[in-house]
């Protein structure tokens, strides 16, 4: 024990761990109270530029391909969440919403388990052909497809300026895409009790930057269990130290709407009497 | 000794080996008595709800009387008994304050 | 120079901790839920820790048969289990004693004194984990495969299983438990969500003392005397009382809320 944090504490990774501490008290600080505007904007801009539309919400997976000499698996959340509800994967498929985290082995997924239960052959395209290899082992070329594939697709649906470029909340209530909830008959998810049917109003320091939180849009989409308990819990007010920058190094929010859903810089999607052009 | 008649070793063999069995068998009765009884009280465990509040009340000051021999036991015996114990009285208690209850207040 | 340094230390830690709220816990994976780490005394005296899983007994065992008569605690290190309680045919050493017979073989001894290289290797090491084994990890799939699956905690439904007759697990042992007259069933009954529209959980009596008797519930984890009367919040049992005793950690989790949040509500 002595010896690794002598190693710890040498050098250059000294001033890493000050400097982190420095970063985490200043935070906690920071939290306490309510932040200005000139505040505000700072944290704004920590988020990370959007980047291309259809690089939104792909994860690069390379822990284990890189191993086996292969290239990094690539897989896009937009290619299956117009056939699928987050919950068909999330819950039902066991993949967790951390990457790296699920841990999914070759063996896994020719056995029918994680991507096997529709790479198949049948219902897509076969994990166990060799064939078909580079279309999760993507080169240059299948990520090239991808991007064309991708502006193929975008083309007839509502724009947004952030994440991916379509709104994917408006495809999904104007029947433009229709996610199956769920792909065994014996997995029906419960109905949304009604007192959850309004949209919560989650109140702020200042009343202009309100929050108007839909369950029966979020329910469309996912099962209680991807939120509660592990992220939010389930008493109004009970979530702890829920605040606007914790939401932006992705907690609570954050730890979807700044990878798959729609980031946290499309301010206004939660705030609805915020703009996202400043003086409209 | 060889010149001891072979019928007299037998005879004293017989009572060796008797007293042997003997003393054997009280330990072992000594030590199988409190077992038994904790056998006898705890056996209920499956019915109790179908027990009287005097059958209950029975129960637990056996539980009771056995709680100060099952202390006196080596340290295993007296930490896996007594935890043993404490669950079939409490489940007693329980199921006899439950009964009393619902008698109080009929549905 | 030290001191500063542990203590800064402390802090990012703790600070790691906070941050980590809101985020998704690790799901265990299917052959590691209902595992429990038993260290009070392994590692000071230079074992490594025990692992015990719930799946490889319970497919034989009753909760009951454990929890009550052999009389391990409900929680992680509660039993303060000894090698010397094994040695001498308690806790594990009840049945790991290299004489009680499983499907016709003697099951594995459990700690001991004295004891060979050999012993240490092939024994020792079963409970006394030094790493994980991919032989195990390979064992629970294969058993896992022919029984009734659920989306969550092991991924079997052992009630099913159970109920099915797929699984026998036996509930006395001779010797060890009290031989005892047939269980009598309480009635099942439905308690009410307090938010509207929630559904309302049907709780089986019937199903429950198969496994767990009636003491193991009453009155350690449920005491009150008549149902309803105890208010128990959802919040409560996320936070690992009442229901998440077991819900959580060797029952199937919580995060399947539709399984006790069953009933429509009309
Ligand atoms: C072969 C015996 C055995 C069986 C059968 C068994 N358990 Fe356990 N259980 C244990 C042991 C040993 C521990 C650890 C106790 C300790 O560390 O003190 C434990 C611990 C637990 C814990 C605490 C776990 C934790 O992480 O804190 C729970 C809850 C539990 N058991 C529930 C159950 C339920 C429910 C069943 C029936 C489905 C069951 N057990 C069947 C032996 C058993
Ligand atoms: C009620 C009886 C019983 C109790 C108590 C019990 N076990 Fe077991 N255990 C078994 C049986 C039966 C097996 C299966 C043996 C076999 O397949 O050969 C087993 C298997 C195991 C295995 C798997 C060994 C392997 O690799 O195949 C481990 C590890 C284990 N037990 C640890 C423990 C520990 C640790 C305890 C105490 C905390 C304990 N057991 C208590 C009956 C019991
Ligand atoms: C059936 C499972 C099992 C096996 C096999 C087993 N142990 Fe243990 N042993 C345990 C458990 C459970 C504990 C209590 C763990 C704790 O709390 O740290 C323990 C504790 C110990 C301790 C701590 C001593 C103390 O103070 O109580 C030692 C030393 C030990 N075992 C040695 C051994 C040795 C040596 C072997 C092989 C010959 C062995 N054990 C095999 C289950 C087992
Ligand atoms: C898995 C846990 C569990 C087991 C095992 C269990 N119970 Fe219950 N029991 C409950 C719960 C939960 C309640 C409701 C308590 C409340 O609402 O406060 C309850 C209520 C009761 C009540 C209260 C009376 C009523 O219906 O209003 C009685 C009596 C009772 N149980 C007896 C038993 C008996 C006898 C057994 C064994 C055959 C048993 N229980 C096994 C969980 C259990
Ligand atoms: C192990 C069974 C079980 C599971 C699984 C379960 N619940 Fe519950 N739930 C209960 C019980 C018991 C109550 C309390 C009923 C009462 O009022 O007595 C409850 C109550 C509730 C309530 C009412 C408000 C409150 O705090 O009491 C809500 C909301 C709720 N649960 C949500 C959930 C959600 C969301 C999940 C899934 C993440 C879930 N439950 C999973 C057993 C369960
Ligand atoms: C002593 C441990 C224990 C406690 C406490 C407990 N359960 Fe269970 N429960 C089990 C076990 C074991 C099973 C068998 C299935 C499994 O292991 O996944 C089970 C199965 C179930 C099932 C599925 C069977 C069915 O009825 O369809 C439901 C629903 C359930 N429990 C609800 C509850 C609720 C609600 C509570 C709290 C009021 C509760 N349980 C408390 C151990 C427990």
């Amino acid at each position: 024990m002595k010896s690794v944090l002598k190693l710890y504490f040498t050098g250059f990774r000294k001033s890493i761990v000050y400097l982190l501490l420095l970063i985490t008290l200043f935070i906690c600080i920071d939290s306490s109270q309510a932040i200005d505007r000139f505040e505000l904007g700072k944290i704004i801009n920590t988020i990370p530029p959007n980047g291309p539309f259809w690089k939104y919400g792909n994860v690069v997976m390379r822990r284990k391909t890189k191993k086996a000499g292969m290239s990094p698996v690539v897989f896009s959340h937009w290619s299956h969440r117009q056939h699928y509800t987050c919950r068909v994967c999330h819950v039902d498929l066991a993949m967790s919403m951390r990457s790296g985290d699920t841990g999914i082995t070759r063996a896994d997924y020719t056995s029918g388990k994680y991507c096997g239960a529709c790479h198949d052959g049948r219902v897509a395209f076969s994990v166990k052909e060799s064939t078909n290899c580079d279309r999760c082992h993507m080169k240059e070329k299948e990520l090239q497809d991808l991007e064309n594939q991708f502006n193929a697709f975008a083309s007839r649906l509502p724009l947004t300026n952030f994440g991916n470029g379509i709104n994917w909340s408006d495809c999904l209530s104007n029947g433009l895409i229709k996610p199956v909830k769920s792909i065994s008959s014996a997995n029906i998810p419960m109905s949304l009790p009604d007192k959850l049917r309004n949209p919560m109003k989650l109140g702020t320091a200042t009343a202009r930057s309100d929050v108007s939180f839909s369950h029966e849009d979020h329910f469309a989409e996912m099962d209680c269990s991807n939120c509660h308990p592990d992220i939010f819990s389930i008493k109004k007010k009970g979530t702890e130290d829920f605040s606007m920058d914790r939401n932006i190094f992705g907690n609570f929010c954050g730890a979807c709407h700044m990878l798959v859903a729609f980031p946290m810089n499309d301010c206004k999607r939660c705030h609805t009497s915020m703009s996202n052009i400043s003086g409209v | 000794m060889n010149t001891i008649p072979y019928g007299k070793t037998s005879k004293q063999l017989v009572l060796v080996l008797s007293f042997i069995l003997y003393a054997f068998l009280t330990t072992a009765h000594g030590q199988e008595s409190w077992r038994t009884d904790f056998d006898e009280t705890c056996a209920r465990t499956t019915d109790a709800m179908s027990l009287s509040n005097n059958e209950l009340k029975v129960l637990i000051a056996k539980c009771d009387q056995l709680q100060t021999i099952i202390e006196k036991q080596e340290e295993t015996v007296r930490k896996v008994f007594l935890k043993r114990l404490q669950m079939c009285k409490n489940l007693y208690v329980y199921v006899l304050e439950s009964k009393s209850a619902s008698e109080k207040t009929p549905k | 120079m030290k001191k500063i340094s542990c203590v800064l230390l402390f802090l990012l830690i703790g600070a790691s901790i906070t941050w980590a709220a809101g985020t998704k816990k690790r799901k265990l994976p299917p052959y590691e839920f209902g595992s429990v780490t038993i260290n009070n005394y392994s590692q000071q005296s230079g074992m490594p820790p025990v692992v015990f899983d719930h799946w490889i007994h319970r497919q034989y065992y009753t909760c009951r048969l454990c929890h009550v008569d052999v009389g391990f605690g409900m929680s992680a290190g509660a039993t303060k289990i000894r090698a010397a309680d094994n040695i001498k045919g308690y806790f594990c050493g009840t049945c790991h004693n290299g004489r009680t017979t499983h499907n016709k073989k003697a099951v594995f001894d459990s700690c001991a004194k004295e004891y060979s290289r050999e012993a240490y290797n092939s024994r020792c090491v079963k409970c006394h984990e030094i790493e994980k084994s991919t032989l195990k990890e390979d064992q629970f799939f294969k058993f896992a495969q022919n029984l009734p699956k659920e989306r969550f905690g092991n991924g079997i439904n052992w009630e099913k299983a159970e109920s099915e007759g797929l699984i026998k697990p036996i509930d006395q042992l001779e010797g060890v438990s009290i031989n005892k007259a047939k269980l009598k069933i309480q009635p099942d009954f439905a308690l009410k969500s307090k938010v509207e529209g929630m559904p309302e959980i049907i709780f089986s009596h019937k199903k429950h003392t198969v496994w767990n008797g009636c003491e193991l519930c009453h009155p350690e984890i449920f005491m009150g005397i008549k149902r309803g009367a105890t208010k128990y919040t959802m919040i409560e049992l996320f936070e690992g009382k009442y229901c998440g005793v077991c819900h959580d950690k060797v029952a199937f989790p919580q995060s399947d809320c539709q399984r006790c949040h069953t009933k429509a509500v009309q």
